[in-house]
């Protein structure tokens, strides 16, 4: 194919790629803690490589990025809602090490440990949180059950540079598990909201579909072009 | 564009289920001893395999390690109390904690219920919404004035003696009491989630006490319902939204081809 056809096609794979990542902050505008993200279009392409991926279809031009700037906190009353103040990750104890979150809607499993939704342990400083009852939560991360204290929260801290990778479920990775800070502060009874803005995905999903539209005109006149060389050049 | 449509659509059943929870709440706003659901949502990676190669032998999507997928809901039973009001009906008990009453289905298991306006089944039998309670406290026809202590002591007045205690009432604790399921009519039943039953004096074991004379209301708050039932439905039309636009995009495509 042609490089202006091929590059027209990419164009509009890369839309459909945007459409997908906007589809998805809309579909978690209610997830708790949810972090947008954010579709970045750049090109890819090294030289050596062109000929073989116009070969065998080439990766897509679009990236997304995670948008970490923090949600608002919501009222919740329940007393194992929890959600952090300013930055920082609660760490959760998964199958594959541990991972950060900063969705704080946990619950009690059948043993009476502290568990997100999807019943991974939440970990204090001593590992897994036994709780017996209500707890309350101090703002440190103290948790106490009946004036008792009998666990500490882990809050991990990461640098702002740092690139968390997604494992689904609201889950982070990073490359290596920072230290706890001592400055984070927790909120008992609240939630953190996501951090999509409907106006902001509206204007993106406008701005997008307008994009297509263009370019199937351009490859339409691009089509016209090639039909006309093809039919009006050959006659003498 | 596919992607977008079915991504866009988890969103509409999602926000569809909260809808739906939204309206079990309203409905049962007045119940006594309800508690609401909550919906959780939870956002889904498409992990993309890695170290899928193409034919030449390069990492093709060396560069994206999951995508999001859209949204799932689930439903979470709220364990917060509602308002303990006042009736002064001697019948009437509420449980000022966390515990449940555990009463006998007719098929002999057990259930669970916080809903405390009691009365005698044709047994005799202390029972809640006519199943016996499983303390199986049989109150004779001829007493009077029957008390019930904080502590689940059940006393009575009969012709010939005072204070005659007529049996306990004992309250069941769950480790875990937001993982019970929910049979209708105000009953629940342990579930592996919910952990392992401990039953216990009322006032001991962390279950709560008794009060006597008082109803626990439903913790619906019809306010926050409402905002939420707000939230919900403009979060549906929103995905509705995307899943139009992943459609016309298609439209689009299939335009490209003029059959000249």
């Amino acid at each position: 194919m042609s490089d202006a056809i091929a590059s027209l096609a990419d164009a509009l794979r890369n839309d459909a790629e945007t459409l997908r990542v906007i589809g998805n902050n809309v579909a978690n505008m209610d997830t708790v803690a949810y972090r947008r993200e954010i579709a970045v279009t750049h090109p890819t392409f090294d030289q050596a490589a062109d000929a073989a991926r116009a070969e065998i279809g080439r990766p897509l031009a679009v990236q997304s990025m995670i948008d970490q700037r923090p949600g608002t906190l919501k009222s919740t009353d329940e007393p194992l809602h929890l959600a952090l103040e300013g930055p920082g990750f609660f760490v959760i104890d998964t199958p594959n090490g541990e991972a950060l979150t900063r969705r704080g809607d946990f619950r009690l499993d059948s043993d009476g440990r502290l568990v997100t939704q999807a019943g991974n342990a939440v970990l204090g400083s001593q590992g897994a949180i036994q709780v017996a009852g209500t707890p309350a939560i101090a703002p440190d991360g103290t948790v106490r059950v009946g004036g008792e204290t009998v666990a500490q929260l882990r809050i991990a801290q990461v640098a702002a540079e740092t690139q968390l990778t997604p494992l689904g479920g609201d889950l982070y990775s990073a490359a290596q598990l920072p230290d706890a800070d001592p400055a984070a502060r927790v909120r008992q009874g609240f939630l953190e909201t996501s951090n999509v803005e409907s106006v902001q995905e509206m204007v993106r999903l406008i701005e997008t579909m307008r994009h297509f539209e263009t370019v199937q005109r351009f490859v339409r006149g691009y089509d016209d072009m090639v039909g006309k060389a093809i039919t009006e050049l050959g006659k003498v | 564009m596919t992607d977008a449509l079915y991504v866009a659509a988890t969103g509409m059943r999602a926000h569809q289920t909260q809808v739906d929870t939204i309206a079990n709440n309203v409905a049962n706003v007045n119940t006594t001893g309800f508690r609401r659901e909550t919906v959780n949502f939870s956002s889904v990676m498409a992990a993309l395999q890695s170290g899928a190669t193409d034919p030449l032998g390069t990492s093709v999507r060396d560069t994206l390690a999951s995508r999001g997928a859209g949204a799932i809901a689930s439903l979470q039973l709220s364990t917060n109390g509602g308002e303990l009001k006042q009736t002064q009906q001697p019948l009437d008990v509420a449980i000022d904690g966390r515990g449940f009453f555990e009463v006998t289905l007719p098929d002999g298991t057990p259930a669970y219920t916080r809903a405390g306006a009691l009365s005698l089944d044709t047994d005799g039998m202390l029972a809640s919404a006519g199943l016996p309670l499983s303390g199986r406290i049989a109150v004779p026809a001829d007493a009077n004035d029957l008390r019930i202590t904080p502590d689940g002591r059940v006393l009575a007045n009969l012709p010939d003696r005072q204070d005659v205690e007529l049996g306990n009432i004992e309250l069941a604790g769950f480790a875990n009491p937001a993982g019970l399921e929910s049979m209708g009519d105000n009953l629940f039943r342990a579930t592996a989630s919910s952990g392992e039953m401990r039953l216990g004096t009322p006032g001991e074991t962390g279950n709560g006490s008794l009060r006597q004379g008082y109803l626990e209301s439903s913790n619906v708050q019809l306010v926050d319902e409402l905002v939420s039932l707000m939230v919900a439905q403009r979060g549906f039309e929103m995905n509705s939204k995307i899943v139009q636009a992943a459609d016309q995009m298609l439209g689009i495509t299939n335009a490209l081809y003029q059959g000249r």
